[in-house]
C-alpha cells in the first residue's frame, strides 16, 4: 500500500476548504439527527441526499459519511441525560448511563461515554486501515462466480436481519429483488416491468425505495397522533423536569474521560469487537452495543454493579456502536454488500454520487477510500471534542417536537425522491410504496430486507449470467462455488436454529408468546 | 383460537404481495424472451408461494386477533395528509405547494402557533426557491397544473410572456 496515497488523502481533506467545510457542516447535522428522537443516521442520509445532488463523488461521500459516522455520538447525550434512547443502538447506554445520572454523576457518565465513542470510532478506522492491505489481493482475485455467491450470501443474511419474521423477511427481500429488475434487462436489452413508462427505463433507484420504505413510514408513525401528545417527547420532558440531576461540572466530565484510561483494556477490546461486528453483514449497531455490554459484564469481577451505574457499562456499548462504522465500510465498499441497513442506504447514496462500490475500488479509487477512512476518523475526533464541551446545550435539541419534524422531513423526502431520477412520476411511486411501507412498519415486517434484495438481487443476476456464459452450469460445481455454497447453508442453518430451535422456542414460551404479533384489522 | 376469519392489515399486505408476485411472473412469462424472463419467474414464483403461505398463516391468526385492531381514526388522517401533500406537489410543484402544505400541516394537524407555522413555511420556501433554484441552479418540478395556469393567465393578458 502506497503511503503517499494515505497521507495525501489526509492532506487533501484538511487542506481543501470545501471538504473541510463540508465535514464541519456534517458534524452538527449528525448530532442533530442523533439527538432528535425518531430521526437517526438512516433518515439523516436520505434527508441530506437533495443537498449532495450534483456534487462530485468525493465531497458528497465525505459529507454523508462524516454525518453518518457520528450520529450515535450525538444520540448519547439525550439517551444518558433523559434515559430515553433516541435510536435503537443507544439503548444499551440506558442500563448504566441513566442510573449514573440519577446518582448525581451525569458529567462523569457523559464524559466516559462520549470519549469512549470517539476512541471507538478511531480504533474502528485504524483496524480497517490495517486490514486493507490483507484484503487487497483477496478482493482482486474475485471472478463473476465469487460475486454471484457473495451476493447470494448477502441475500441469505436476510435470515439474520429478519429474526423471527423469516417468511416476512424473505417476502420483503424478494419484493426488493423484483423491484430491482425494473428497467432494461442487462442480458437481452428487453424492457422489464417498465409498462412503457420512460421514467422506469433506467430502473428503480435505491434512494427512492429507501425514502418510500423508511422515511415516509417513520414520519407517518410519528405523525399518527394529533397535536403535541407524543410519548417520547413526554418522556424527555418528564426527565428534564428534574434539572438538578442533569447539572454537572467540566471536572466531572474530565473524570469520565479518564475512566477510559482506567479501564483501557475494556475500551480497546470492545472497540476491536465493535469493528469486527460491523464487518459482519446483518448485525447492526444494536448488536454491537449489546454484545460489548455483555462482554463488559462477563469480564467484571463484581457484575452485580451493572445496571446500577457502573461506568464500564457506559464505556463498552459506546465504543462498540461507534467502532462498527469503520468495520461496516469494508464489505460495503469492496464487496458491494452492505453491512447493515444504514450502510445499505449509504451504498445507494454512493451509487447516486457516481461511486461504484466493488473490488475495483481498491485499484482505481484508493485515494477516495482513504479519504473516507480519514473522514470518519476526523469527524469522530471533532464531534467528541465538541460534545464534551457543549453537550449541556446540545441536550435541548432532543425537545424538538415530532409535529414540527413530520412535514419538514416529508418535504425533503419528496425532494430527494424527485432529484434522484428527475421524474415527477417517482413522487407517485413514493406515495404508493410508502403506504405499503407504513403497513409493514406497523406490523414490524423487516424493511431492511427490501434494500438487501434491491441492491444485491441485480448483482446476483448479472454475475450469474456472466459466470454461466464463461463456464456453463459447471460453475456451480467448482471448488469456490462449493465452499461458498457451504457458507450459505451454514448461515441459513445457524439463523434458522437461532430462530426456530429449542432454545428460541423456550425463550419465546417464557416470554408468553411464540408467534409475532398479528396485524390489526383494516 | 376461535371466531370468524377477519381481514387484518397483515393479511391484506400478504394478499397484496401475492398479487404483485403472481402478476410479475405472468407478465414475465407472457412478454419476455426466456433469458430475460428466467429470473422474474424464479423470484415471482418464490414470492407468490411465500406470500400465499403467509396469507394463510395470517388468516388463521386473525381469528384470535380481536385486541390487535389498528385504529382507523388514527391511521386514515395521516394517509390523507401524505397523499394530499404528494398530490399538491404533483399539481403545483415544490416551490408553491410545499410551503403551503407545510403551513397547513403545522397549523391544523400539529396545532402549532401561527408565527411558528409561518416562519417554518417561509424557511422552506427560502430553501427551495432561494437555495435550490437560485443559488444551486437545480430546477425543481413546477407541477402539472402550474404551467397550465401560467399559459391561461398569459393568454388572458394578466401575465407577461
Amino acid at each position: 500500500m502506497d503511503p503517499h496515497v494515505i497521507w495525501s488523502s489526509l492532506a487533501g481533506l484538511l487542506l481543501t476548504p470545501k471538504l473541510l467545510g463540508l465535514m464541519l457542516l456534517a458534524i452538527p447535522l449528525g448530532v442533530f439527527f442523533g439527538c432528535v428522537p425518531g430521526l437517526g443516521g438512516k433518515l439523516g442520509i436520505v434527508l441530506l441526499i437533495p443537498f449532495v445532488y450534483g456534487m462530485d463523488p468525493l465531497p458528497g461521500a465525505v459529507f454523508l459519511l462524516s454525518m453518518h459516522a457520528i450520529v450515535h455520538t450525538g444520540g448519547i447525550v439525550p439517551s444518558i441525560l433523559f434515559g430515553v434512547p433516541t435510536n435503537g443502538p443507544e439503548a444499551p447506554l440506558l442500563a448504566d448511563g441513566y442510573p449514573m445520572v440519577r446518582a448525581g454523576q451525569a458529567g462523569r457518565a457523559l464524559g466516559a461515554s462520549l470519549s469512549a465513542a470517539g476512541i471507538g470510532g478511531l480504533i474502528g478506522v485504524i483496524c480497517l486501515a490495517l486490514i486493507l492491505p490483507v484484503v487487497e489481493p483477496f478482493v482482486l482475485s474475485f471472478s463473476p462466480i465469487e460475486f454471484f455467491w457473495l451476493a447470494i450470501i448477502g441475500i441469505t443474511l436476510i435470515s439474520a436481519l429478519a429474526g423471527k419474521m423469516l417468511v416476512q423477511g424473505l417476502i420483503v427481500g424478494c419484493f426488493g429483488w423484483l423491484i430491482g429488475m425494473i428497467g432494461l434487462d442487462p442480458q437481452t436489452g428487453v424492457q422489464r416491468f417498465t409498462f412503457n413508462q420512460l421514467f422506469l427505463w433506467d430502473g428503480f433507484d435505491v434512494i427512492s425505495g429507501v425514502l418510500a420504505l423508511y422515511a415516509l413510514p417513520e414520519m407517518m408513525q410519528l405523525g399518527r397522533g394529533r397535536g403535541r401528545d407524543r410519548r417520547r417527547s413526554q418522556d424527555i420532558a418528564a426527565a428534564s423536569a428534574q434539572p438538578e440531576i442533569t447539572r454537572y461540572t467540566f471536572a466531572e466530565v474530565w473524570d469520565g474521560v479518564l475512566d477510559n484510561l482506567r479501564h483501557w483494556p475494556l475500551t480497546l477490546i470492545t472497540s476491536v469487537m465493535g469493528t469486527f461486528i460491523g464487518m459482519i453483514p446483518g448485525l447492526g449497531g444494536e448488536a454491537a452495543g449489546w454484545m460489548c455490554y455483555a462482554f463488559a459484564v462477563s469480564r467484571s469481577k463484581d457484575p452485580e454493579r451493572f445496571g446500577k451505574g457502573a461506568v464500564e457499562g457506559v464505556i463498552a456499548p459506546s465504543t462498540g456502536m461507534n467502532a462498527k462504522e469503520g468495520g461496516g465500510l469494508l464489505p460495503t465498499l469492496f464487496f458491494g454488500v452492505p453491512a447493515g441497513s444504514g450502510m445499505a442506504i449509504m451504498l445507494g447514496a454512493l451509487i447516486m454520487l457516481g461511486i461504484k462500490p466493488g473490488p475495483l475500488m481498491i485499484v482505481h479509487d484508493l485515494p477516495l477510500v482513504w479519504s473516507l477512512i480519514w473522514a470518519i476518523a476526523i469527524s469522530n475526533l471533532i464531534c467528541t471534542a465538541f460534545l464534551l464541551i457543549a453537550s449541556k446545550h446540545m441536550s435541548a435539541i432532543a425537545h424538538v417536537r415530532a409535529g414540527l419534524l413530520v412535514p419538514v422531513v416529508l418535504v425533503f423526502a419528496l425532494l430527494g425522491t424527485f432529484l434522484a431520477k428527475d421524474h415527477w412520476e417517482s413522487l407517485l411511486v413514493f406515495a404508493g410504496m410508502g403506504a405499503i411501507g407504513y403497513v409493514m412498519r406497523r406490523n414490524h415486517w423487516p424493511r431492511p430486507c427490501f434494500i438487501i434484495g434491491l441492491v444485491l438481487g441485480p448483482t446476483a443476476e448479472v454475475s450469474f449470467h456472466k459466470a454461466f456464459a464463461l463456464h456453463g452450469l459447471t460453475f456451480l460445481t467448482q471448488p469456490t462455488s462449493l465452499v461458498m455454497m457451504a457458507i450459505v447453508v451454514i448461515i441459513l442453518a445457524v439463523n434458522l436454529r437461532k430462530t426456530y430451535g429449542p432454545k428460541a422456542a423456550r425463550t419465546a414460551g417464557e416470554a408468553g408468546h411464540v408467534a409475532p404479533p398479528p396485524g390489526g384489522s383494516i | 383460537m376461535s371466531g370468524p376469519i377477519r381481514l387484518t392489515s397483515t393479511a391484506a399486505l400478504s394478499a397484496v404481495f401475492v398479487v404483485i408476485f403472481a402478476s410479475a411472473a405472468v407478465v414475465a412469462k407472457l412478454n419476455y424472451p426466456a433469458e430475460a424472463a428466467s429470473m422474474p419467474l424464479f423470484i415471482g414464483g418464490i414470492g407468490t408461494a411465500l406470500s400465499f403461505l403467509q396469507l394463510i398463516v395470517e388468516l388463521r391468526a386473525s381469528r384470535g386477533a380481536h385486541e390487535e385492531q389498528i385504529d382507523l381514526r388514527k391511521d386514515l388522517p395521516i394517509y390523507l395528509w401524505v397523499w394530499a401533500f404528494v398530490g399538491a406537489v404533483v399539481a403545483f410543484g415544490f416551490v408553491i405547494a410545499a410551503p403551503i402544505m407545510l403551513f397547513a400541516y403545522l397549523r391544523w394537524r400539529s396545532r402549532e402557533s401561527w408565527w411558528l407555522s409561518v416562519l417554518l413555511s417561509a424557511a422552506i420556501f427560502g430553501i427551495l426557491y432561494g437555495l435550490f433554484e437560485t443559488v444551486l441552479g437545480v430546477p425543481l418540478f413546477e407541477g402539472l397544473v402550474t404551467p397550465m395556469i401560467e399559459d391561461w393567465l398569459t393568454a388572458a393578458g394578466w401575465l407577461k410572456s
